[in-house]
């Protein structure tokens, strides 16, 4: 999962993009509000964890911007407060969940998945295409009922493309999703990826289209 | 006597009660009084008249009627008049004056005028006529009015309006009394609905109530206000305090818990170090809330010493130099004015004053910025020292705010608790704080502190 994360506490903010790195996601950590504005637009996000004082613009300011402007990437926001009238405030101005400092690393993962789950209007965590099926919550991937053998980077390839079987995701999608705004290892280590999975699925179950990207097919 | 103290309603009624008593009894008696000074004084006028007809009667004419028949006579119309008048005639060539039989006997020499006697019969009052060659007189005595006792006076004046107008007003007292209280009633009442934790004016409004109850409004409603405010910034500390700690303690716990997921011996160490410096930011918090609790405004400073200020400020100034290098802020210092720079303080307060002061200046200045530090020395009573910065300035209705605990600007920098240490240990100096908006640009916070 790609999540942009936008916490202005160094401590914090460099433990929680950490934690969710080493729980298999790609986070882009930004300090500030103000530049944190135009990261919706250039790039593909899953989710936005956001912290609600920020230096720049405060994180109501953002997530009312970002709602104007018709982003709808689901946002969780972080907050100090105890004081839920805040954090209600942040779910009318279209947050989609709140969570509430210090936090538990797995619970924000359980509620990021949930909310990328509704996201794509799938019901639990299961994805499916045929007799592959993936469990994101145990990040496991079975062929035809055979436990799958995946590398992290493989796992992200092969969710990313579970999750709109049948449809086109682009080269550069998986790769932000893959690599965030670091520079990935080299230029083809995705076509590597790609044949390593086709090597454990079967070679025509990714197909490529030359020039669009993947797709995965039953 | 405690139940007079007892309730107000009880004493107002007793008072009045008692008052419209007095009041009944002293005009009675002035009543009275008057009415028989009033008959004394017909009376009288009526002996000295009598007298002087008597004397006229008996000397004027040829055939002067004797002094007896004339005593008769007049007896006869004092009978029919139901007085008690006694009469006296005499001349001086007689040796016997003739008088009616009631007559007193009198000690004194006859003199024109009126007189009193008492002794023979009760008390007496005469009206002595001498004819001018002093050869006949005649004396009219009668018997002044006796006083009646009290209570016959009283019930004599239940037959006067007087006395009904004062019932009528005593019933009214005893009646209107529950309106005269009905004021109090609904201070009461007002009072009675405040819920401490929430405390709210009373809602009264002081157009309506009566002049001497507003002072009491007013300052019931200027209590409420003050606990009102009290609480809310005991709240606002409170969540202040959770606040803050919870960055740092949600920075901890994620350094923590990726520190127990990770393998990799040099990446758990640089975890570790992150988490302990989260310990450490949680530790200088609660170091300066206790600090703040320490620093109590209005209790006197113990065992002050004598301070130079200008040396402090150098000192501290050199102390926060590579901080502020850091982060691309010069700072300037200088001391104005003829006198010194003394005071009577805490040297670690003022320390941690100054060095509080020049770190919020930092935070609010740009980069290139520069942060002047002034001890104004040129009023003999007051120092007065200034720490002013080019950062974007202040709003007017922050400047109050920004010494508050916790008080968090729009910028989202958060001042924390730094300008609150430093309002209350200027308090507990004597002195004052503000800040200023800069005429061209930045903030000035003035601290006043009285000269040793």
């Amino acid at each position: 999962m790609r999540i942009l994360f936008i916490e202005d506490d160094d401590i914090l903010g460099d433990g929680l993009s950490e934690g969710l790195s080493l729980l298999g996601h790609q986070v882009d950590w930004l300090t500030r509000g103000d530049t944190a504005a135009h990261a919706l637009a250039d790039n593909a996000f899953d989710a936005v964890i956001l912290d609600l004082s920020l230096p720049g613009f405060t994180g109501m300011e953002l997530l009312r911007r970002w709602r104007d402007e018709g982003f709808r990437e689901p946002i969780l926001v972080l907050t100090a407060d105890e004081d839920t009238r805040r954090c209600v405030e942040a779910l009318n101005e279209g947050a989609d969940d709140y969570i509430t400092k210090p936090i538990d690393l797995d619970e924000l993962d359980a509620r990021l998945k949930a909310l990328l789950r509704r996201a794509r209007g799938h019901a639990d965590n299961l994805l499916e295409c045929g007799d592959i099926r993936l469990d994101r919550s145990d990040r496991l991937a079975w062929l035809g009922g055979e436990p799958l053998d995946l590398s992290a980077y493989e796992y992200v390839v092969l969710e990313s493309l579970l999750e709109r079987p049948g449809r086109v995701v682009a080269r550069s999608q998986l790769e932000a999703r893959l690599y965030g705004w670091s520079d990935g290892p080299d230029s083809n280590s995705l076509s590597v990826l790609i044949h390593k999975l086709r090597s454990k699925l079967g070679d025509n179950r990714i197909e490529t289209l030359r020039g669009l990207g993947y797709r995965v097919s039953p | 006597m405690s139940t007079f103290y007892t309730g107000l309603r009880k004493r107002v009624v007793l008072l009045s009660s008692l008052l419209i008593v007095l009041t009944w009894i002293a005009s009675s008696l002035a009543t009275l009084s008057g009415i028989e000074q009033a008959s004394d004084e017909q009376l009288a006028q009526r002996a000295e008249a009598v007298a002087w007809l008597m004397l006229r009667a008996a000397s004027q004419t040829d055939e002067p009627v004797t002094g007896d028949a004339l005593i008769r006579q007049l007896e006869q119309i004092g009978d029919s008049l139901g007085d008690t008048m006694a009469y006296e005639f005499g001349r001086a060539s007689d040796d016997q004056a003739m008088r009616s039989s009631s007559f007193p006997e009198l000690s004194d020499e006859a003199t024109n005028g009126f007189s009193r006697h008492s002794g023979d019969g009760g008390d007496w009052r005469v009206f002595t006529a001498m004819s001018e060659d002093q050869s006949s007189w005649s004396r009219v005595a009668f018997t002044p009015t006796e006083p009646k006792p009290l209570t016959e006076m009283l019930v004599l004046t239940l037959k006067q309006p007087l006395l009904w107008c004062l019932t009528l007003f005593g019933i009214l007292a005893v009646v209107l009394q529950s309106r005269f209280f009905t004021p109090l009633k609904r201070i009461e009442d007002a009072l009675a609905e405040q819920d401490l934790l929430n405390p709210r004016p009373l809602a009264l409004d002081p157009a309506r109530m009566p002049r001497d109850v507003r002072p009491l409004v007013t300052q019931l409603d200027r209590i409420l206000d003050q606990t009102k405010n009290l609480l809310e910034e005991q709240r606002t500390f409170a969540y202040g305090v959770g606040h803050e700690l919870r960055t740092p303690l949600a920075g901890c716990l994620s350094q923590v818990q990726v520190a127990q997921r990770i393998e990799d011996p040099s990446r758990l160490k640089q975890s570790l170090a992150k988490a302990e410096r989260a310990l450490l930011q949680m530790t200088q918090l609660v170091d300066q809330l206790l600090l703040l609790a320490r620093t109590d405004p209005s209790a006197p400073l113990e065992n002050p010493s004598r301070i130079t200020l200008s040396a402090l400020v150098q000192e501290s100034i050199e102390r926060r130099t590579v901080t502020a290098q850091r982060e691309g802020v010069v700072l300037k210092w200088r001391v104005d004015g003829p006198h010194d720079s003394e005071i009577e303080a805490k040297p670690e307060l003022i320390r941690t004053l100054l060095t509080n002061l020049i770190d919020n200046a930092i935070r609010y200045s740009p980069r290139g910025g520069e942060i002047l530090t002034r001890v104004d020395c040129s009023d003999d009573r007051w120092l007065v020292l200034s720490v002013s910065d080019q950062g974007s300035g202040i709003d007017a209705k922050e400047s109050n705010q920004i010494f508050s605990p916790f008080y968090q600007s729009e910028t989202g920098k958060s001042s924390g608790l730094g300008l609150a240490i430093v309002r209350a240990i200027v308090k507990a100096h004597g002195g004052d704080v503000s800040a200023h908006r800069r005429p061209m640009l930045g903030t000035e916070i003035r601290v006043v502190l009285p000269r040793a």
